[in-house]
């Protein structure tokens, strides 16, 4: 489980943020640049302080402004890989692997990480000669070496051309799949997310956002307004779908809408009548003419 | 080949300047390293100090190491009193005044390659599980090593050259305090001395030379494997 509850204030990013996940699988983290993305996984990995909240991963609470834990980004047990690597340009790629091994809890397999990220021919060579794919190979490997327990994923795509991005992603779904190890992906690009994430989150300006209505597979419908129910607090909308109720609305009767109607929304209730199928939004997120 | 005398000056030029950098490396690094990534009260006065040795003139370095170090200087005394260490006319004083003059340089190029570092580097060995002192051994101190090795060369290099801190605060004694500068300064003085000045002259030429080639080496080693 990943339970996160932060507050942080920095320059003109005011990051608001609580969710709580089940932690495995691949949770992708979305939005436009300067949403503050990489602020929420510093904030995670220990890099940046919150200015209040709370970070518990599984039964280890990483920080709590309430009762002062903090936990030092090298105790946190929490595996990163960046955005530009951040190979360590004076050690060659073995040694770089191996840099996080001093922690001497069992992390992977360092035979097993070499074979998976397809790193054997590169381990003598030196970072400033890999490409940008094989540096992002070896950074992975590096965060699972060192025996963490979660990975965070910073665009680690970003700076990779489309080719190598091809390359990778097998990658990363295999360490979800092999390694068996819970991973926060941050990506402003959607088609990495629909190829690997299991859960999504978005954020905008600091905050969460709703689920994207692109992302679910619900519909737009157009509909028009037939009446409205001030006691029940209900506008009645007709559309193709049939007789939808949404809350209370302030368009007089006729008027055209756009409805947004999300899969999770829509619940069958009239199935007995085949004829005159009938469904119900429940929760329509968004209405807007 | 050489004369006794030169043979002595050279040899104890040699040994005031490899004490000389001995004696600032490790504080050199400590001092460079607060001036780049802490923020303390005074820390401008400490900046300023420390670099006055480069704008004063040496024989006042010299003078007021004299007056605080000398036998009977509030600093000396103690000196003396506590560990019988006696820094005044002897060549630990002239390791001293070369120290304090070289120091700002040490720090100096240390600093500059402490501050090119990247702490995006360091925080990453962080999250790799490094606290503060092994970040420090594995990341930082193998990359600033270039400035390191060039801080030592400036300190040996300002050694070699020191005289007027140097005569002042220890004077010219043959076998004790004359360098090389001070044994030409001397021979320079003296009536019919010309040739012999001159192959004191010639003799820093070659050590300088030698010194520079093996500095250039040693860059040319450490840059090596600094990138791979």
């Amino acid at each position: 489980m990943l339970q996160v509850q932060v507050r942080r204030r920095i320059g003109a990013l005011d990051l608001d943020v609580g969710f709580a996940v089940e932690a495995a699988g691949i949770l992708a983290v979305h939005g436009p640049s300067g949403s503050g993305k990489t602020t929420l996984i510093n904030l995670l990995a220990g890099l940046e302080r919150p200015d209040s909240g709370r970070i518990v991963i599984g039964d280890r609470v990483l920080f709590d402004s309430a009762s002062g834990i903090d936990v030092k980004p090298q105790a946190r047990g929490i595996g990163y890989v960046f955005q530009d690597c951040r190979l360590f340009p004076h050690m060659s790629v073995a040694s770089n692997l191996r840099y996080g091994r001093h922690r001497g809890e069992r992390g992977a397999d360092f035979d097993q990480v070499v074979a998976l990220l397809d790193l054997g021919a590169l381990l003598a060579r030196r970072p400033r000669s890999l490409s940008g794919g094989e540096a992002q190979r070896v950074a992975i490997g590096r965060a699972l070496l060192s025996g963490a327990r979660i990975l965070l994923m910073d665009e680690p795509l970003a700076s990779v051309d489309p080719e190598r991005k091809a390359e990778i992603l097998p990658f990363i779904r295999r360490l979800r799949d092999v390694v068996t190890l819970p991973i926060v992906y941050v990506s402003h690009a959607a088609d990495e997310i629909a190829q690997i994430a299991d859960r999504t989150i978005r954020m905008e300006n600091g905050r969460l956002a709703a689920p994207s209505p692109a992302a679910d597979a619900g519909s737009r419908l157009i509909a028009v307004i037939r009446g409205h129910d001030a006691d029940s607090g209900l506008t009645v909308l007709e559309s193709p779908l049939g007789r939808l109720l949404v809350p209370l609305r302030t368009e007089p009767p006729g008027t055209m809408v756009r409805v947004a109607v999300g899969a999770m929304h829509i619940e069958p209730i009239a199935a007995a009548d085949a004829e005159d199928l009938t469904v119900l939004p429940m929760r329509p997120k968004r209405i807007a003419v | 080949m050489l004369t006794a005398a030169e043979t002595e000056a050279l040899a104890l030029s040699l040994r005031v300047a490899v004490w000389c950098v001995a004696a600032t490396l490790l504080p050199g690094i400590g001092v460079a390293w607060l001036l780049a990534r802490r923020d303390f009260y005074g820390k401008a006065l400490l900046n300023g100090a420390l670099h006055l040795p480069l704008v004063l003139p040496p024989v006042a370095i010299g003078y007021l190491m004299l007056v605080a170090l000398g036998r009977n200087g509030p600093f000396g005394a103690w000196l003396n009193d506590a560990f019988g260490v006696s820094l005044a006319f002897t060549w630990q004083g002239a390791v001293a005044a070369s120290a304090v003059m070289a120091f700002p340089l040490m720090v100096r190029s240390i600093r500059l390659s402490l501050e090119a570092v990247d702490r995006r580097l360091e925080a990453a060995a962080a999250t790799l599980g490094s606290g503060p002192p092994r970040v420090f051994l594995t990341v930082t101190l193998p990359l600033i090593a270039p400035g390191i090795l060039t801080g030592a060369i400036l300190a040996f290099a300002r050694s070699l050259g020191e005289f007027g801190a140097t005569i002042t605060f220890v004077s010219n004694i043959a076998g004790e305090t004359r360098t090389l500068p001070l044994a030409l300064y001397t021979m320079a003085q003296t009536p019919d001395g010309e040739a012999a000045a001159m192959r004191l002259v010639a003799i820093s030429v070659a050590l300088a030379m030698a010194a520079l080639l093996g500095s250039e080496v040693a860059a040319r080693r450490v840059r090596r494997r600094l990138e791979g």
